[in-house]
């Protein structure tokens, strides 16, 4: 407690004065009566309860002195200093990497640092306070806030994304808030290297939280499966990232059944490998080590058996602007010689113009023109259908010089003028009836999405899509008329949908998923990013910034108003007493 | 004090109007203007009674002899002088000036109404030295008695009134007046009421109140100083306060009447701020205390 006027200290004399009135006032006016025969008698009842009556006869003096003393009191203004956090604001960097699920003390890390940030909250004392989360995009949970019912709120909602820590990115965002304010940063996660905090601010200081305890884990590292002539070959590696050596069993299982047990023994901070061959075939398999560690999260691992068509493979002599297409939408691609197209043994969509190929070709491709054919003159505007390839390229602006000739039986989807100019097989074969030096499409922004979507739709037989990181938002042309899909968990509950083909977001949890749409499914695996594995104790460390004064920790907390309060009701109250005791006149 | 000041002027005339009433049948021994019991030797005549022997020859009526041939005594009424005492309690209770002023015109006033009826008339204030006791009969003393009252002081007596009363009672009054404030506690006052019929057939006590005394109105802390007996007592005086006082006073008011009643002596409270004209004419009148 403290005082901010303590000058005013002088008028302490009005009370004293006032006591001292009291005491040196002539108590009582004497007053002859014929007899004080009566008056005895009242006094005689009155003086049943002397203290009471004495309290009653002086109440007024009391109540008076008490509202001179609060008087006094509150012009010295005092306050009560609180303990609050340093600086001119606050910001709260939460790590909800998959790592803070680690448990720690009965309870995740994640919920220890959230309870934590209740506490400092309260110590705010009216300072804004931003928080950031990180993840693969650093978000602003709250900014520049003061309302503590709102930041609490927004806390508790606050949960693990599972992405990737990111902190690096965290930190660089977290700096435009700095502003040459004095700011105290509160990074909670599970472990922070100095060196990787900006310590060049001088107004910031640097709070970090960290795992501070040891942890237990087991980690399934790395987990693979290829299809062979004698069955599924499955690859695993098991790390201990502990002190002490863990024996724990490890469990391969298909979706029907488990299909290998076998006990291991894992030195300390050592990885081993396992491999099982000759397994049955399945669609999936999955690892699972049974032990109870801090964190279970990379505890099982699951893959797919069918491989996501993911590599383009261009004729090299198409045109190289097809290839450059491809690349701009971030898609892998490789150029193969024109002679070696139909002795291509990875799996992967190739694109040529050799349209004799057609039939040996293991899956459906993309033709750009034709090698076998004369290409003749045409003029006109090209007219798409509703097909899912256009979805996103729109054809009408392109020019079209001359077009190869249809094919027959291969279904017309696009048009210049009366001649066809895109057809479908029914196999799934895309052709383009022309070359693209015969047009200007390469012009147009429709070229590359018109050959990511043709890359979407050949690769569209898959049923499995891929591996995601969590919340990875991903640009897919799932291929759906409708457009809506729905995601469940394998074990069909209900996530949440993605409609008039919004980017696909993949489920924050790791796991397995299906994508439902009505006339489709597709698998896709949401798995921890490699670095997500990791558990590695930290520490909780702080380094001050300069500038901030730690005599700042506190603040001043005013009970005047509270004072002036109980004044008021003595007030009252003495009004009260003098009204009932009845006015001189 | 002039006795002009003291009763408004022709206060006497005012009075003649009235006289004392009572059923008392104590008389003086005096011949007087009032009716007695007895036979005697008045004008009006009684009756007959036969001659005894041993009574008086001459009271013997010849012409009822004459015609009856009996012996016949004519009897006459008595009439009696009426001999009244006023007692003033002087003790300093009695001291307030209203209440001092109005106890002396009420003596007066009292006193006229006897004396001009040719009654006897004794007065005598309770006072610590032993002055001569006013006894006289006659309408020719009404200035004397009036200057008597008049120059009584301001009351000094600080021993309690029912104590020492008793000595200044004459005996065989016919009517005693007392007048006092009866500001004591009741147990005196019943030792005092229970020998006061030993002196009086008709005894009156005129019970002089203030209003002060009534409805104080005191407020604040008050040092209270009893005139008497001069104790002191603190009050912080607030309505419920007064409000004790009241009920009080009330309780002593009835305490008072009820002894009054057990020894047959009259009491009546008079207001000293009512004036002396009201509570003759009006108060007394009422009470049938005069006629």
């Amino acid at each position: 407690m403290g005082f901010n006027q303590l000058l005013f200290l002088w008028t302490a004399i009005f009370p004293i004065a006032v006591l001292l009135y009291y005491f040196f006032r002539k108590k009582y006016t004497k007053q002859p009566v014929s007899s004080t025969l009566f008056w005895k008698e009242v006094m005689k009842e009155t003086k049943a309860s002397p203290y009471l009556q004495h309290l009653q006869r002086n109440a007024l003096f009391y109540l008076q002195m008490l509202a001179m003393l609060l008087l006094v009191l509150a012009l010295l203004q005092p306050f009560w200093k609180t303990k609050a956090l340093a600086g001119e604001q606050i910001v709260f960097i939460v790590d909800t990497s998959a790592t803070m699920a680690v448990a720690s003390d009965n309870t995740t890390l994640f919920e220890k640092h959230k309870k934590e940030m209740m506490t400092l909250v309260d110590q705010l004392s009216g300072k804004p306070l931003t928080i950031i989360t990180t993840g693969n995009q650093p978000s602003v949970i709250v900014r520049q806030e003061t309302n503590l019912g709102l930041i609490k709120e927004e806390l508790a909602k606050l949960e693990i994304s599972y992405e990737e820590e990111n902190m690096s990115k965290s930190l660089d965002f977290a700096q435009s808030f700095f502003q040459n304010k004095e700011t105290s940063v509160y990074i909670f996660t599970d472990q922070l290297d100095r060196q990787s905090l900006p310590l060049q601010f001088d107004t910031v200081s640097w709070n970090v939280k960290g795992l501070t305890t040891d942890a237990l884990n087991l980690s399934i590292k790395r987990f693979g499966a290829t299809t062979t002539a004698s069955g599924i070959s499955a690859l695993i590696q098991v790390e201990n990232q502990s002190n002490k050596e863990q024996q724990t069993e490890v469990i391969l299982s298909n979706e029907e059944k488990e299909l290998v047990k076998k006990q291991i023994t894992v030195p300390p901070n050592e990885t081993i490998t396992l491999s099982f061959d000759e397994l049955k075939e399945s669609t999936y398999l999955k690892a699972f080590i049974p032990i109870q560690d801090q964190y279970t999260l990379d505890n099982s691992m699951t893959v797919f058996m069918q491989n996501q068509l993911s590599k383009v493979f261009v004729d090299n002599s198409l045109h190289s602007l097809v290839r450059t297409a491809f690349q701009s939408m971030d898609i892998e691609v490789s150029s193969i010689q024109a002679e070696q197209v139909n002795l291509l043994k990875e799996e992967g969509i190739i694109v040529t113009n050799q349209l004799v190929l057609d039939d040996q070709l293991e899956r459906p491709s993309l033709f750009i023109g034709r090698n076998d054919q004369q290409a003749k003159e045409v003029n006109g505007e090209i007219q798409t259908t509703d097909h899912a390839l256009f979805s996103f390229a729109n054809l009408s602006d392109v020019y079209v010089r001359a077009v190869y000739p249809p094919i027959e039986g291969y279904t017309t989807i696009a048009t210049v003028g009366e001649d066809p100019f895109v057809q479908v097989s029914e196999r799934g074969n895309i052709i383009v009836l022309a070359d693209i030096q015969m047009t200007d499409w390469p012009l147009h922004p429709s070229f590359p999405l018109f050959m990511w979507s043709a890359k979407e739709q050949l690769s569209a037989g898959n049923t499995y899509l891929g591996t995601f990181s969590p919340n990875e938002r991903k640009p897919l042309s799932l291929g759906s008329t409708t457009n809506e899909w729905e995601v469940y968990t394998k074990d069909d509950s209900y996530e949440y949908s993605i409609e008039n083909g919004g980017a696909f977001i993949a489920p924050k949890e790791p796991g397995l998923y299906v994508l439902r749409s009505k006339e489709e499914e597709k698998n896709f695996a949401v798995a921890l990013a490699q670095k997500e594995k990791e558990i590695v104790k930290g520490d909780s460390y702080e380094i001050g910034g300069q500038q901030v004064d730690a005599q700042e920790n506190y603040t001043q907390y005013s009970f005047v108003p509270y004072l002036l309060v109980v004044l008021l009701l003595l007030f009252v109250m003495e009004w009260e007493v003098q009204r009932r005791r009845g006015f001189t006149n | 004090m002039s006795t002009e000041h003291l009763v408004p002027k022709d206060w006497a005339g005012k009075l003649s109007r009235l006289s004392i009433a009572t059923k008392s049948k104590l008389r003086g021994q005096h011949k007087g203007s009032h009716r007695s019991q007895r036979f005697g030797s008045s004008l009006d005549f009684s009756d007959f009674r036969e001659y005894h022997l041993g009574d008086d020859v001459r009271q013997i009526d010849w012409n009822v002899y004459a015609r009856t041939d009996k012996y016949f005594i004519k009897r006459f009424l008595d009439e009696q002088e009426m001999r009244v005492h006023i007692l003033l309690d002087s003790t300093k209770s009695m001291g307030d000036t209203v209440k001092w002023t109005f106890a002396k015109q009420l003596a007066v006033s009292l006193g006229l109404l006897v004396l001009q009826r040719d009654d006897r008339l004794s007065f005598s204030a309770v006072i610590d030295d032993n002055k001569p006791v006013f006894r006289r009969k006659g309408a020719t003393y009404r200035k004397a008695f009036t200057q008597t009252v008049s120059a009584l002081e301001q009351p000094t007596m600080t021993t309690p009134f029912s104590e020492s009363a008793v000595s200044f009672i004459p005996k065989d009054s016919t009517v005693l007046f007392v007048i006092t404030d009866a500001l004591e506690n009741l147990e005196s006052w019943g030792k005092l009421l229970q020998k006061l019929p030993k002196f009086a057939g008709d005894i009156r006590i005129l019970q002089v109140v203030t209003r002060e005394e009534l409805v104080p109105n005191y407020s604040g802390d008050i040092q209270l100083e009893d005139v008497e007996t001069s104790q002191q007592l603190n009050v912080s005086m607030s309505s419920r306060v007064i409000e004790a006082y009241e009920q009080e006073r009330v309780l002593h008011q009835h305490g008072l009447e009820l002894l009054c009643r057990k020894f047959g002596v009259k009491l009546l409270q008079v207001n000293a701020e009512d004036g002396i004209s009201h509570v003759l004419f009006h108060q007394l009148l009422r009470a049938n205390w005069v006629q």
